[in-house]
């Protein structure tokens, strides 16, 4: 009897269902799992070569800011010097 | 092959002809599937738009860092244009007053003569330090980055010898 209900339409029916659903899972994390891999090996190759970019760049960054500080230091000076000159010219 | 009578379609009696180990398994399936909904897949959706997010955050900072350069660049020659704009206004003043000194030695040594006409070179001399020092002095105070006001507003003089 129970044998018989193995080979039923209805146990058939319920068998695919669930290999249906085991099917679908498992497609799915076949396909979205090695696409998280690829994405993160990926990502991690950027990062690593962003940092090495950045490891480059940031001296670069900041020896250029130091010039322009410099540079802005320079000019105030020049403003400076140059209002005291012509503040004392017109004065005479 | 075994034909399902649909029109008389009863559940329970679908349930009562599959076997119990197959409902066992079957509800065991459904719960797996909504769990995999549920958490799974949305971890998945979620790690996915992570990655995205850094790689829109990489490709954001390599912006960041040419836009940096570029503007750098400007900025530096921005720079060298006021630091030169600045020695030549510098220059200007010292050839002016080296011109007064001059004139005023030529009206020192003219003795008393043409008095009225010394004057008038003397009053001439200051009004224009006056106007140099009205000139320059507001646009030096606030240089303006954006708009290239050095090349606007200064026309550059070879003749000119900036002074170290």
């Amino acid at each position: 009897m129970d044998r018989k209900k193995w080979k039923s339409p209805q146990a058939i029916i319920v068998m695919s269902l669930i290999f249906l659903i085991f099917l679908y899972i498992g497609i799915d994390m076949a396909k979205v799992k090695p696409k998280i891999r690829k994405d993160l090996k990926e990502v991690k190759r950027e990062y690593i070569e962003l940092s090495g970019f950045l490891d480059r760049k940031i001296p670069e960054i900041d020896s250029t800011l130091r010039i322009q500080a410099t540079q802005i230091t320079r000019q105030g000076e020049g403003i400076d010097s140059l209002n005291s000159k012509v503040k004392l010219l017109t004065n005479k | 092959m075994a034909a399902i009578p649909i029109d008389k379609f009863n559940l329970n009696r679908f349930w009562e002809k599959t076997p119990t180990a197959l409902k066992y398994v079957l509800i065991f399936a459904i719960f797996l599937i909504t769990a995999y909904f549920l958490f799974s897949k949305r971890m998945d959706d979620n790690h996915l738009g992570e990655l995205k997010q850094m790689k829109v955050g990489i490709n954001a900072t390599y912006e960041l860092i040419n836009n940096f350069d570029e503007f750098r660049g400007e900025q530096d020659s921005y720079n060298k244009e006021v630091l030169k704009y600045l020695n030549n206004l510098h220059a200007l003043v010292e050839d002016l007053n080296a011109t007064t000194n001059r004139k005023l030695d030529m009206i020192l040594s003219a003795g008393g003569k043409n008095s009225q006409n010394i004057i008038e070179k003397i009053l001439l001399l200051n009004e224009s330090f006056e106007r140099l020092s009205k000139a320059y002095q507001p646009d030096i105070a606030k240089p303006n980055l954006d708009n290239n006001k050095v090349n606007k507003n200064y026309q550059y003089d070879p003749q000119i010898i900036p002074v170290d």
